[in-house]
């Protein structure tokens, strides 16, 4: 559904990332793991096209439904106004969203159990339910694929908890292929399939979630040893860092 | 939610609207050639350009067919003789121009007001100066030249169109034969001197934090030559302004200060670090022009008066005009108004040039 | 927010307009009495109006062409305003600011240089007003979108537009060019005129109407380059057309009244106030306001004293306190400054 070939992307003569291949199936979930500055973020921007790759060659639908970090802007708008905007490559230049754009933007706004927040201004919403409005935008534009770029990174954990329940539900129902970066590996255990893990410019790992996400590659990945516990039948394990264990 | 307008309805009412209808028209043209037409001789005029307000009042006699003039006007009027002349004409209005009071936009509406027959404005100066008025019904006649640009002949036709306004042709061609009198008087003088050494002079339209000389295609280039004049400026084209060492490397005989600016002295010369040194300074040949109905040094009605002036100053030794019998004269003609000694001390600028060198001439005998 | 049913909200906003057009009509430095304005118009609106008198034409040649022309300067530099706010995700920017105003300035100063006519006027408006729009967004996609990067870009393109505007003064005869080109830059309704009307105000009023259809396009940019383009938008079109329809307006707005400030920075965010940010309403508040506040602030200039009242003073003495106001509640109501 959504793959890169030996993908690679070359700034002047220093190498952001090289030999990047995955080929993501249709309805599974996909997590981009590594330290700050290893290019997840820029390698999602080649995945939207904003970015040209130097090398390889990438396989991704016409629209994708893209889902912010943090939406700049916005504030003045009621939310049901940012989920119609999924709308506005259906509509062409001078088009205007009509009846049933927002029913459409509605029905993206009640698949993640949001349809309450339509009528209130974005600016008045907490982080968490921000980007489950974002998430609703990015389902409205009925992208087959999401790309979320560390939806939870600014996130408190009531509102962590809150956005991955929604993504959870997504991905129970496997209406999507999803892809997301993030900085939680307890984030890529509890919701994705496969995990990309960005160790250097040119070493990356790709796998099922539960295989290369092991404590050893984890502590390789972020330089801090992990314990994990089991959380209970069904449930995935729980990984935490040892901070302070690196200190001699 | 674009509001609708009225426009093509309005466009073709314009298209439409049929000339008014006048009896017992007056016609001529204007200096710009555009016939004006007028249903009798202007009995409410308004003046925009400034020195018309004055060139009305000398050509009319009175003041009493003025109802309204530029500030600029006001303020030549207060500064001069005209406000002792024709008291009641401190009250005409000068509230008549747009964009806080500078320049020449009409207010259309405040001129309205007044009810003018005619309005005189500035020619040439682009038409969104006229287009006003114009689309409000009133007649506009128009002036060319003003500023320091221009030529005697833009001059006498600015009379000569105030005149026809006026229905006093007469007392424009009495103008114009003073004119040409002292004219040919001048340059028979000059003529019968051909080995006179002529004067470097320096006509300074603004010596007040800045220089501005005006050049060669000033109305002072005119009087500056024909009074057996260089000008210095000459190649600056209507005015620029210069700095002092371009003034210093000039090095002129004389130097002439505008009337527009009543507090800048010769002070602003002689007090110069730089122009206090050259020969204009050190013979003690600056001086202040004077201001009698309008100021002498742009182009008016008063205009014989500064011939005669510089001519003296130039040429202190071929002309020996009697500005004061002059200035008697002259304005019983142009105001019928007889002015006492310490007004024509006052116009004459006797105080300011007390120290200038050879304006003994000028004083009471 | 309970939102006002449509139709009055519309209706208000068209009768604020129309009251403040004719209270414009109605006050003026030439006495019309209130019993006449209304027979004139009266007689005008069914086309039995020519006008003869001098109230006829007071009202009908003076007033009327004025009023028409300030309501739409303000309604295009109010949808301006609130389209650059948006295409720069910046609430500090307006025409003015990022120095559109100045560069269709120059480029006006430079025809009457030369001495060119009214369709090279219209186009050089419009082709150097679109060159600072361009100037300031390279600047700022060079330098980082950020509220400051983007202010100061529009500050030096500003800068240097109003000093070869300078230059075009300076190097202008004074005697011919210099008035005109001082007349023309200073810019008021005072020379307004049917003609003027006719000059420039269909192609305003066409972009007006173009940009106003872009309503939700530019609404979708203002979330983002990124955004925009995920949802399938083709955002360097839609960008580089929203550009140009407002250098249009902006270009024709300076040559029908010069340079004015604060109505497109101050009226975007009175209209965000009152109705958000939501494309069914925010741009036609916007221009509709913007409409109603030019000519009520020019109807002030031309009564308050005999000698008008230049029209930035005013947008400036009325719009600095109420953009300095919006920026002071902007907190407590939801949206941070960034």
């Amino acid at each position: 559904m959504i793959a890169l070939e030996n993908a690679g992307l070359r700034r002047g003569d220093r190498w952001i990332f090289r030999h990047v291949g995955f080929d993501l199936p249709e309805g599974e979930v996909l997590a981009i793991l590594g330290r700050n500055g290893r290019g997840k973020t820029t390698l999602l921007r080649t995945l939207l096209g904003s970015l040209p790759l130097t090398e390889g060659a990438r396989s991704v639908p016409p629209v994708v439904g893209y889902v912010p970090q943090s939406q700049n802007g916005g504030e003045e708008h009621r939310c049901l106004d940012i989920v119609t905007m999924g709308r506005a490559g259906r509509l062409g230049l001078f088009g205007l969203p009509g009846r049933a754009d927002e029913a459409a933007a509605l029905a993206a706004l009640a698949t993640v159990g949001a349809e309450h927040f339509a009528e209130r201004l974005f600016g008045r919403l907490s982080g968490g339910e921000r980007q489950i409005v974002l998430l609703a935008r990015a389902l409205a534009t009925e992208a087959k694929v999401l790309v979320l770029d560390e939806p939870a990174a600014s996130l408190d954990l009531a509102n962590q908890d809150l956005l991955l329940g929604v993504l959870m539900r997504l991905r129970e129902a496997r209406s999507h292929t999803i892809v997301f970066t993030t900085h939680h590996p307890q984030h890529g255990l509890f919701l994705a399939d496969r995990a990309l893990m960005m160790h250097a410019s040119d070493e990356v790992r790709y796998g099922r979630a539960a295989e290369v996400m092991t404590d050893a590659e984890l502590a390789r990945l972020y330089g801090v040893p992990f314990a994990r516990h089991t959380a209970g039948p069904g449930r995935p394990d729980v990984v935490s860092p040892i901070f302070g264990a690196a200190i001699p | 939610m674009a509001p609708r307008f009225r426009l093509p309805a309005a466009l073709l009412l314009l298209a439409l609207a049929p000339p008014p209808l006048l009896a017992d028209p007056v016609a001529f043209k204007d200096v710009t050639g555009a016939e004006v037409t007028l249903p009798g001789p202007a009995k409410r005029i308004v003046t925009l350009p400034q020195p018309a307000a004055a060139t009305v009042i000398a050509v009319d006699g009175t003041s009493e067919h003025l109802v309204g003039m530029n500030p600029g006007s006001r303020k030549a009027f207060e500064s001069g003789l005209l406000k002792k002349m024709f008291p009641d004409a401190a009250s005409i209005e000068s509230g008549i121009v747009a964009e806080g009071g500078n320049g020449w936009m009409p207010n259309v509406e405040a001129i309205a007001a007044l009810k003018p027959d005619l309005v005189i404005q500035w020619g040439g100066r682009g038409d969104e100066l006229v287009a006003p008025l114009r689309n409000a019904g009133i007649p506009v006649a128009l002036m060319v030249g003003g500023g320091n640009g221009g030529t005697e002949e833009l001059a006498r036709e600015n009379i000569r169109l105030v005149a026809h306004i006026l229905g006093k042709q007469d007392k424009a061609e009495a103008l114009f034969k003073w004119r040409d009198e002292v004219i040919d008087g001048i340059k028979a003088t000059l003529a019968a001197h051909p080995g006179a050494v002529k004067p470097k002079i320096l006509h300074l339209r603004s010596s007040k934090g800045k220089f501005t000389a005006t050049g060669e295609k000033s109305y002072q280039n005119f009087f500056i030559t024909l009074v057996g004049g260089e000008n210095v400026g000459a190649g600056l084209g209507v005015q620029a302004e210069v700095n002092a060492e371009q003034i210093a490397a000039w090095n002129p005989d004389l130097i002439m200060l505008t009337a527009h600016e009543a507090d800048a002295g010769r002070e602003t010369i002689l007090e110069d670090e730089v122009l206090s040194q050259t020969a204009a300074a050190k013979a003690g040949r600056v001086y202040k022009t004077p201001n009698g109905g309008y100021v002498w040094d742009s182009a008016s009605h008063e205009s014989p008066f500064t011939w005669m002036w510089l001519a003296n100053l130039a040429h202190p030794d071929l002309f020996h005009f009697d500005l004061r019998a002059e200035v008697k004269s002259g304005f019983e003609r142009l105001y019928n108004y007889t002015p006492s000694k310490e007004e024509i001390d006052a116009v004459l600028k006797l105080d300011l040039n007390a120290a200038a060198a050879g304006y003994g001439q000028f004083a009471r005998k | 927010m309970t939102p006002v049913p449509a139709a009055f909200h519309w209706l208000s906003l068209l009768a604020l307009l129309v009251a403040a057009a004719f209270a414009s009509a109605t006050v003026g430095r030439f006495h019309i009495p209130l019993a006449d304005v209304w027979q004139i118009l009266g007689r005008w609106l069914t086309g039995a109006l020519s006008p003869e008198t001098m109230e006829e034409r007071i009202l009908v040649n003076v007033r009327l062409p004025r009023i028409l022309l300030a309501a739409i300067v303000g309604a295009g530099l109010a949808l301006c305003g609130a389209a650059l706010q948006a295409l720069f995700r910046n609430p500090l920017v307006s025409p003015r600011v990022l120095g559109l105003s100045s560069g269709a300035a120059l480029g006006g100063a430079l025809t009457l240089l030369v001495g060119g006519g009214a369709v090279m006027l219209f186009a050089a408006t419009f082709a150097s007003a679109l060159a600072a729009l361009v100037l300031v967004a390279a600047i700022s996609h060079v330098a980082g979108r950020t509220i400051l990067t983007i202010v100061l870009a529009g500050i030096v393109i500003d800068a240097l537009f109003s000093a070869m505007i300078s230059l075009t003064q300076y190097v202008a005869d004074p005697e011919t060019s210099l008035p005109a080109i001082v007349f023309w830059l200073m810019g008021s309704f005072s020379s307004s005129s049917w003609e003027k009307v006719a000059r420039h105000g269909p192609i305003v009023l066409l972009a007006i109407a173009v940009l106003y259809r872009l309503r939700f396009r530019i609404a979708v940019l203002s979330m983002g380059e990124e955004e925009a383009r995920s949802f399938g938008v083709n955002v360097q079109v839609s960008r580089w057309l929203v550009f140009t329809v407002i250098s249009v307006i902006v270009g024709g707005c300076v040559a029908v009244s010069g340079v004015i400030g604060w109505v497109g920075l101050v009226v975007p965010h009175a209209a965000r106030l009152l109705v958000g940010e939501g494309h069914r309403r925010f741009h036609g508040t916007a221009a509709l306001l913007g409409a109603a506040f030019l000519v009520a602030v020019d109807t002030l200039a031309r009564t308050v004293t005999s000698a008008e009242l230049p029209l930035g003073i005013l947008t400036a003495v009325i719009g600095a306190p109420v953009f300095i106001y919006l920026l002071c509640t902007r907190r407590t109501r939801g949206g941070p400054v960034r």
